[in-house]
């Protein structure tokens, strides 16, 4: 599984943003996950809790993964719908032409401590 | 003491994703078309390469992507292939390439003669699709005894590809298998991406798989 390739980009970017906030004791981690990515959050949870160990400040730190769901609006009748599966075709009017507004992201949201 | 929030906002794979597009830029300024084969285990990935590479001959260049052994490079460099294996067993056994490891395998490799720089992903569809490494072009490989609804189990896959290959089509006599439904299946995922079914054991659908190397090889 990738999720300690990921965890070990968000430390990196975690880490830098602590130093230049002049963050000593960082709380927590804020990620935005869209569900079309296959990433299992207990074993997310799991490394978080050992890989914050091996870097300076993230010792007290909770991680908190914020999800979201896939939408997509039909560029043809305007209908918008939470995807069930990964079926990316308007049920209403059955166009292919539609564009997914939300589920695909993956960033670092913020970050809390002092 | 005060609690500070702090915005972040960047995206978790940032790194990843701009060495992946100088890798995209740079092997394009080179005139290489730059592919990447992604599948699950046994679908026919190091068999269309062989076969390819017959075609093809030293405008080939392929990186093997494995955890642990060296069997598919093996494989290759017997007929004359040249490979260049990268096992990410040193990397904890990861499932999957990244972009910085495809550079720095690009800054050993003689790219003179080569026209097509393939990447044999490592086998299976859920991490390799999660990692851009900057190819021109993201195939997916479907084999037909892999049933009408793999698209929908791991659609990130068919989502960043522009095209899927149906492979192993000798077998579809053997097989249940609504051909049909697996392709509109496939478009329901991605509408944009193109499909080409073949046969490395018998040959057919071979020649538009050529066709379209050489069709996106703009050079
Ligand atoms: N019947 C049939 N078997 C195939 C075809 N392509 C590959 N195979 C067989 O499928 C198995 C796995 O193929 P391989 O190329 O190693 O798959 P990879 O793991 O994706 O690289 C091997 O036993 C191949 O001989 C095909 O077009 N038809
Ligand atoms: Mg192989
Ligand atoms: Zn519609």
């Amino acid at each position: 599984m990738h999720e300690g390739a990921i965890l070990k980009s968000v430390f990196d970017i975690a880490n830098n943003s602590r130093i230049n906030a002049n963050i000593n004791d960082v709380q927590k981690v804020k990620l935005v996950v869209g569900k079309l990515h296959h990433i299992v959050f207990q074993v997310m949870q799991m490394y978080f809790n050992i890989m914050k160990f091996e870097i300076i400040g993230f010792d007290n730190a909770v991680l908190e993964i914020i999800e979201r769901e896939p939408i997509i609006r039909c560029n043809r009748c305007g209908n918008t719908v939470i995807l069930e599966e990964a079926n990316f075709t308007c049920q209403v009017c059955n166009s292919h032409d539609t564009k997914l507004v939300q589920g695909d992201e993956m960033y670092i949201e913020s970050l809390e401590g002092n | 003491m005060e609690t500070k929030k702090i915005k972040v906002m960047q995206k978790i794979l940032d790194i990843n994703d701009r060495i992946a597009s100088e890798l995209r830029n740079y092997l394009e300024k080179q005139g290489i078309l730059y592919l990447n084969m992604m599948s699950s285990p046994g679908s026919g990935k190091t068999s269309l390469i062989e076969k390819t590479a017959n075609k093809f001959k030293d405008s080939i260049f392929v990186i093997e992507g494995d955890i642990q052994n060296t069997l598919d490079a093996e494989r290759l460099n017997n007929l004359g292939i040249g490979v260049y294996q990268i096992n990410t067993g040193p990397f904890g056994g990861d499932c999957h390439l990244e972009a910085g490891w495809i550079k720095t395998a690009i800054e050993e490799i003689d790219l003179a003669s080569v026209k097509y720089l393939f990447v044999e992903n490592i086998g299976n569809l859920v991490c390799p699709a999660e990692f851009d490494i900057g190819a021109h072009i993201n195939i997916v490989i479907l084999s037909v005894a892999e049933g009408e609804d793999k698209q929908f189990k791991y659609p990130l896959a068919f989502r960043n590809s522009q095209l899927c290959i149906i492979s192993k089509t000798d077998l579809l006599p053997y097989l249940d298998i609504d051909l049909k439904m697996m392709k509109d299946n496939i478009k329901k995922v991605n509408s944009q991406i193109e499909i080409i079914e073949l046969s490395t054991k018998n040959g057919e659908g071979l020649s538009y798989w050529y066709e379209y190397l050489t069709q996106n090889n703009n050079c």
